[in-house]
């Protein structure tokens, strides 16, 4: 809405130009791909210390401060969103190592049957 | 007429061809690993593990019903084969037969509760534990 405002302010004002509208027409600059999965990691690592402070951490990273003040903002739907995918994260690790201990338990049994021969 | 054999492989000699069978079949190159197998349970005929490596092969192709047949086979020579129940319970897990998968992987913890095979059916038990099947 503040966006819609400032360039509604440039047009009434005489001291505009087509430049100052674009600029302030433009959506909030997207965070970077690598800012993204910092802010993930980030935030799993913080849940590790304090539940629910890793999500507001790495939404914050990820984000950007003005999601914090609420000018960007979102920041329940950004929190909201981390917090989902850091929960897919989290069924994927869990999932990644219940199949490699069968792996290994299965390798081991195997093992123990070679073994077993006498 | 069944062949006889005048090769007397020693037990540390069986251990090098069924690792090579493992190394086979986990290298995809099934056909060789059923070779190996096969012709360990054709040296050694008293042991029931080469009929259930020989399931591992069918296992690992997705013949769930023809690894089975191996397992099956594996217990009527050795009806308290751990090793044979663990991974007919793993066949049966990934048939999406949990109720039965449960009911085999008991039995390999009962008979082998602290050794590896009963280690195998507990972490296949917990993996059942995370499953649901629609």
């Amino acid at each position: 809405m503040s966006q819609i405002n400032n360039a509604l302010g440039m047009i009434s004002s005489p001291n505009y130009n087509l430049n100052q509208i674009l600029q302030a027409t433009q959506p909030p600059k997207q965070p970077g791909r690598f800012r993204q999965f910092l802010g993930a990691a980030v935030g799993a690592v913080g849940n590790m210390f304090a539940p629910g402070i890793g999500g507001m951490i790495g939404s914050a990273i990820s984000g950007g401060i003005g999601g914090i003040g609420g000018i960007g903002g979102g920041l329940m739907g950004d929190t909201a969103g981390y917090l989902q995918l850091q929960q897919q994260m989290d069924a994927q690790t869990e999932a990644f190592q219940t199949a490699s201990s069968v792996m290994k338990a299965r390798h081991d049994a195997a093992m123990a049957a070679i073994r077993n021969i006498s | 007429m069944a062949a006889k054999w005048t090769v007397a492989p020693s037990h540390e000699e069986l251990a090098f061809l069924v690792e090579a069978g493992i190394i086979y079949r986990d290298a995809k190159n099934f056909q060789g690993a059923r070779d190996v197998f096969t012709g360990v349970k054709e040296l050694f005929p008293q042991y029931e593990f080469p009929e259930v490596f020989l399931g591992t092969v069918e296992f690992q192709q997705g013949h769930f019903d023809a690894a089975e047949a191996h397992y099956r086979k594996a217990l009527e020579m050795n009806p308290r084969s751990a090793f044979a129940y663990a991974h007919l319970g793993e066949a049966a897990l990934f048939r999406k037969d949990k109720e039965t998968a449960l009911k085999h992987l008991k039995t390999a913890v009962k008979l082998d509760p602290l050794g590896d095979f009963g280690k195998m059916a507990r972490r296949l038990m917990e993996m059942a534990d995370g499953v649901t099947f629609s």
